[in-house]
């Protein structure tokens, strides 16, 4: 397998909050959704991983080098997104900040960088500081692929940008997926990214990571489903993860094994319907 | 390494182009000011005349306010020619808690940035701002004296004293400068705050114990012995820039930038 992304025992400790021991493993050709509620550690994972923060514990290898020892041949392969990083430059022009950029990055690709300019409708000349929230992210994002990158590490890549940016954002990033050898690790709380993009969920919980799995599987696996009636063997059963009644409902995250039991069981099943991604995400969280 | 520190510390100046012309014009204000004082001091010690300017008796003390006034500027101010002490973070009681120096460092340390190459490049920015404030304080100094300045304290032993002054400037410097870079913007103010603390206790002690003031026991010092002291000075600086460089660069590769 080839592993884009070893992280290994990561931890990092703060007066109020601890992240990790995570160990997480990400291959080439891979989209991975870093999901979990405010506060549950993504950007820090992403920082960790760019070594914007140090680890307590923990090793981080990234194309299989480690970071520590080749620091600039990885930084050189990745392409980074993170909330306001460009903001203590703020009285750069745009293109002043890509110059600023660009001259790190032997790969550095003029043409696709105005290219991008262009298609997010971003005025080079204007100063960092007098652009909006949205237009800033949408700076980063150019910068972070203009050098052509075999991983891009996005810290919520879309918040605050209008709709058709978001959407192109999309289209570049899927575009950028061709290449099964390009991977992104991405934190966001958009489900239309995650739905559109991303190939694996890992889900974060208080610095922890609560559960890793394949997004069009779980998808497949978690439905709600109304029953004729309810059997009792059901009630204390592992795979069911809730229980209403009036009409008789259950929330399963194991359908087809269901499906089959309750068929063997002469009981009848009324409707079927799969949950959305944050209705699953609630429920793992909350167990 | 050097070429592209260089290219680093050229972008970084440039975009504090404002800060430099104020901390500049600041600076050669302040050696204007100092200019009849210094006079005042050779005159005392080299001339005949006894021409303090301001003095205040407490005590059954006497504590000569152009001396104090001196001191606090040679000893608390020249270390801070390694940076623009009159922009943006040091001017703001913001910086405590944004810490811009650690913001734009995290903007550098996202891209492929050696930490060799960034460590240099902090060097070479404290190097060209002390080079720069330096030269327009001391040549202020020099410009402005009346003629007969150099007829009683020649211009080789002014050159001695500025030297002594620039090395214990630089070694100073150079923590400010490891400070900013390798610390966060709540230390740096706590840092400044104890360092202007320290420097009163010890400008107390040593009216207390010698009545005489620093700078001028330095001048005294330089028309005994004009080579030692100042060797010895620019010694300790060149020890002080290499020792912080290794200690930037090491806390460069260990610190939170976010």
């Amino acid at each position: 397998m080839n592993q884009v992304v070893e992280i290994q025992s990561l931890e990092k400790r703060y007066k109020n909050f601890k992240l990790g021991q995570l160990d997480l493993a990400i291959e080439a050709g891979t989209v991975v959704a870093l999901l979990g509620s405010n506060g549950s550690g993504k950007s820090t994972l992403l920082q960790l991983l760019i070594k914007l923060r140090q680890p307590d514990n923990g090793n981080v290898k990234l194309f299989g080098m480690n970071i520590n020892e080749q620091e600039v041949q990885v930084k050189e392969r990745i392409g980074y997104v993170g909330s306001g990083l460009y903001e203590a430059f703020n009285k750069f022009t745009v293109d002043g900040l890509s110059e600023l950029v660009g001259h790190w990055y032997t790969n550095w690709d003029q043409a696709y960088y105005e290219m991008l300019i262009n298609r997010y409708d971003i005025n080079r000349k204007e100063k960092f500081a007098h652009c909006s929230m949205g237009t800033k992210k949408k700076i980063e994002f150019v910068l972070a692929m203009a050098h052509h990158p075999k991983l891009l590490l996005l810290d919520e890549p879309t918040a605050n940008v209008d709709l058709i940016s978001q959407q192109r954002m999309r289209e570049d990033l899927s575009q950028f997926m061709e290449d099964d050898q390009h991977t992104i690790l991405m934190a966001t709380h958009q489900q239309e990214e995650v739905k559109q993009l991303c190939d694996y969920i890992c889900l974060l919980a208080d610095g922890q990571i609560k559960d890793m799995f394949e997004k069009d599987e779980v998808q497949q696996r978690w439905a709600r489903v109304w029953l004729s009636h309810l059997p009792n063997q059901l009630k204390d059963d592992v795979r069911v993860w809730q229980i209403e009644e009036s009409p008789t409902q259950i929330v399963t995250n194991q359908l087809l094994d269901i499906e089959k039991e309750l068929k063997q069981q002469h009981i009848e099943i009324t409707h079927v319907k799969r949950l959305e991604l944050h209705e699953i995400m609630e429920y793992i969280l909350q167990s | 390494m050097w070429k592209e520190s260089w290219w680093l510390t050229k972008r970084e100046l440039k975009m504090q182009i404002p800060g430099i012309i104020i901390t500049l014009l600041v600076t050669i204000l302040i050696g204007i000011l100092v200019v009849p004082t210094i006079n005042a001091f050779v005159l005392n010690i080299f001339g005949d005349s006894a021409s303090y300017a301001n003095r205040i008796i407490f005590d059954n003390h006497t504590f000569n306010i152009d001396s104090i006034i001196i001191d606090i500027i040679f000893l608390g101010l020249t270390p801070s020619f390694s940076t623009l002490f009159m922009w943006g973070p040091y001017l703001s009681f913001r910086t405590i808690k944004e810490d811009p120096f650690g913001k734009r460092l995290a903007v550098y340390r996202s891209l492929p940035i050696s930490t060799n190459v960034l460590t240099a490049s902090r060097i070479l920015v404290m190097l060209s701002i002390f080079v720069l404030l330096s030269a327009a304080f001391y040549l202020t100094i020099i410009l402005s004296v009346p003629a007969a300045f150099f007829d009683y304290f020649s211009f080789n032993y002014f050159l001695s004293f500025m030297l002594f002054w620039i090395g214990y400037a630089l070694a100073l410097g150079s923590v400010i400068t490891y400070i900013e870079s390798g610390t966060n913007g709540k230390v740096l103010f706590i840092f400044l705050f104890i360092i202007t603390l320290c420097l009163i206790i010890v400008l107390l002690l040593v009216y207390q114990i010698w009545e005489v003031g620093v700078v001028e026991a330095t001048i005294l010092l330089i028309s005994k012995s004009p080579i030692i002291p100042v060797i010895a000075s620019i010694i300790c600086s060149i020890l002080g820039v290499i020792t912080m460089t290794k200690l930037l660069k090491k806390r460069l590769l260990e610190r939170d930038y976010l």
